[in-house]
């Protein structure tokens, strides 16, 4: 199934992806890292790409991160929002890499967004993985295959 | 003074439904009176109750009915058909919007939504 996936135009795609969600929903600024941020499990949320090929999309980022994005799309009512602001930009991210990937004209199918709390063991190899600084929060993004099963 | 008139938003996630309430404040005052529904299903039985609806807008991928299934539905009952559809999602690929208007939707903006997106599909309803 990766054998049709261009793995660093996909890393491009990513990156791009995060940092335009970021900048256009909650005006943060991100720039890209040469290391890889340490974050727990419970911080990671996925949206598995169905079409044009199965892939899954990976956002990590810690407590104080995610509630600054729900502060500022929420004000004083993001305590209770913080975990669905969260899953938003990652879809909106999701869109925005497969734009980037395939540009117009494939067809495009997404999953819901979730959390990931514990370690999936049907995980596949990772296609692209990039680490972000977001104004001085860590942040990563990953690309993942996966297998489908309708 | 003109009346304020209704938008029904349908979105899984209550985030977009706040974002796409706050784009349509901004771009289009005349709309000021919104309700909001988690999904498909739940959007036509709210239809079914109250037709004073003048504009919705709403995401394609939701649980329990998609907004595909939804767009369909409301298009093929005599109730709703001439309401305008305005869809609002993360995945707009060609096919998938010509699809969309097909089936008789108004315009489809690609997510992350924003003001003057919104003013440009709101704007081209009659």
């Amino acid at each position: 199934m990766m054998d049709n996936l261009d793995a660093a135009k996909a890393e491009t795609a990513l990156v791009a992806a995060v940092q335009t969600a970021l900048a256009e929903m909650v005006f943060i600024d991100t720039t890209r890292t040469p290391d890889l941020p340490a974050l727990a499990q419970e911080n990671r949320a996925a949206i598995d790409i169905l079409k044009p090929i199965s892939l899954r999309l990976e956002v990590s980022a810690g407590p104080v991160l995610r509630g600054r994005i729900a502060d500022i799309l929420y004000g004083e009512d993001s305590e209770w929002n913080r975990d669905d602001a969260f899953l938003e930009l990652l879809n909106v991210s999701a869109g925005i890499f497969l734009s980037e990937y395939y540009g117009p004209g494939a067809e495009l199918r997404l999953e819901l967004p979730r959390y990931l709390f514990m370690k999936d063991d049907e995980e596949g190899e990772s296609v692209a993985v990039a680490g972000f600084d977001a104004e001085g929060e860590p942040l990563m993004a990953a690309l993942r295959s996966i297998r489908y099963r309708y | 003074m003109a009346e304020t008139k209704r938008v029904l938003i349908v979105d899984d996630s209550s985030t977009s439904r706040m974002i796409i309430q706050r784009c349509v404040e901004m771009s289009a005052p005349r709309y000021g009176d919104f309700a909001h529904a988690e999904n498909g299903m739940e959007a036509l039985a709210m239809l079914r109750e109250d037709q004073g609806y003048d504009l919705i807008l709403t995401d394609i991928n939701m649980p329990k009915m998609d907004g595909q299934t939804f767009v369909k539905l409301v298009k093929n009952d005599k109730l709703t058909r001439e309401l305008p559809v305005i869809v609002v999602s993360s995945i707009a690929d060609s096919a998938f919007v010509e699809g969309l208007l097909k089936l008789g939707v108004a315009a489809v903006i690609k997510k992350p939504v924003s003001p003057a997106k919104m003013l440009e599909a709101i704007g081209g309803i009659a």
